[in-house]
């Protein structure tokens, strides 16, 4: 085959190629658009996920506070009860038997 | 109630009076935990850790919060008379190792030491004592030991610790004087300055600190026995009545709280509450 030929044959497979991947380019784009809705899904799935994960822990994990965090001190109640009884008085009668126990200075 | 379990705690003998086993074991641990907790003479103490933090802000353990809560608490109700915050002053004093091995000493006592209650601060677990102050929690730590194991117990008995006692039902109580009577509710406590007394420089001193001088406090009274709703109430009175000195009587009048006064020469002082309490409980 001549040299002139051989070129001319070459041009034409190029042009040729070049003719079958034009139609290529919009299934390209195609994909690239799934690609990215895949994408976008997966990462919507993460955040709802740990959203759910976030509000169930909350709610059933036996370690996490369900309430604001209270600065840790007596209760009131307990505060209020014993500042009550603190200086009440108690119950003394004149001795009925001998003594079982004794009181001594401490 | 004839089962009696003793044991050594907290400086002085403990007695319990109708305790299961377990019982017994558990009001055994508690004094002990408590004991290695407040002590000032153990070093690893959760208070000793406190006292070297003077100064700085400590996270303390909700026990103790508490337990310092329940001081403040007495110091509001007594005017400031029993104060946590005179550990130095009983050091000074000379009180600075286990009552058991403390003996006299010709040297003299230290210098006087101020309370320092006003610069304490305690947010729920958070405790900030002033610089320089060391707190003496033993006030309050006995007796409410004294209470809270009454509380482990399920039948009638009683449970005693140096002067501090407390009982479920009804029980015949020796006084110091060799008298008795009958602890019908509550607790009953006798505070003095007869036992644990020692000399420094040829001066009689005792662990019963006044905080408007810093100093054992000189008090016409050797002993006070107060009976109250609980023993940690007794205690407090009594000792806020020592201090108070001829006032005493009168104050605990005031809160309606049966006590007993017995000076050194032997002569006892009842005052009006206690006097009505026995009369009016004279047939139970």
């Amino acid at each position: 085959m001549s040299r002139a030929k051989k070129a001319h044959s070459r041009k034409r497979r190029r042009e040729a190629a070049v003719h079958r991947s034009a139609p290529a380019k919009p299934r390209i784009d195609a994909a690239r658009r799934r690609v990215a809705v895949v994408k976008v899904s997966l990462m919507g799935v993460a955040v709802l996920g740990f959203g759910a994960a976030l509000g169930l822990s909350r709610a059933y994990y036996a370690g996490h506070p369900k309430k604001p965090l209270q600065p840790l001190s007596a209760p009131r109640r307990y505060v209020q009860i014993v500042r009550q009884n603190l200086l009440e008085a108690g119950i003394v009668a004149p001795a009925q038997a001998p003594p079982g126990a004794a009181t001594a200075s401490s | 109630m004839n089962t009696l379990h003793r044991f050594r705690s907290m400086g002085c003998q403990v007695v319990v009076a109708g305790a299961t086993g377990a019982e017994a074991s558990a009001i055994e641990r508690l004094f002990a935990r408590r004991d290695h907790a407040f002590s000032r003479f153990i070093a690893t103490s959760e208070l000793n850790g406190v006292n070297r933090r003077a100064g700085r802000l400590t996270l303390v353990s909700a026990g103790f919060a508490r337990m310092v809560e329940l001081a403040l608490l007495a110091a509001r109700e007594t005017g400031g008379l029993i104060d946590p915050t005179l550990g130095q002053a009983l050091e000074s004093a000379g009180y600075d190792r286990d009552f058991a091995a403390l003996e006299d000493d010709p040297g003299p006592a230290g210098p006087s030491m101020p309370s320092g209650l006003r610069d304490l601060v305690l947010r729920g677990r958070l405790l900030e004592i002033p610089p320089a102050v060391r707190l003496d929690l033993n006030g309050v730590v006995k007796s409410r030991t004294v209470d809270d194991a009454l509380c482990l117990l399920s039948a009638n008995g009683y449970v005693s610790a140096g002067g501090d006692l407390a009982s479920h039902g009804p029980l015949s109580v020796a006084l110091p004087d060799s008298e008795a009577v009958q602890l019908v509710m509550g607790g009953l406590a006798t505070s003095g300055s007869d036992r644990r007394c020692w000399r420094r420089g040829g001066m009689l001193q005792h662990h019963l600190i006044d905080p408007r001088t810093g100093r054992p406090a000189h008090s016409p009274w050797e002993l006070v026995t107060v009976c109250g709703r609980t023993c940690l109430g007794a205690d407090i009175a009594a000792k806020a009545a020592f201090l108070l000195g001829h006032e005493g009587p009168e104050w605990l009048d005031d809160k309606a709280m049966p006590g007993r006064f017995l000076t050194a020469d032997g002569t006892v002082i009842t005052n009006q509450s206690w006097r009505q309490s026995l009369r009016e409980h004279a047939c139970i």
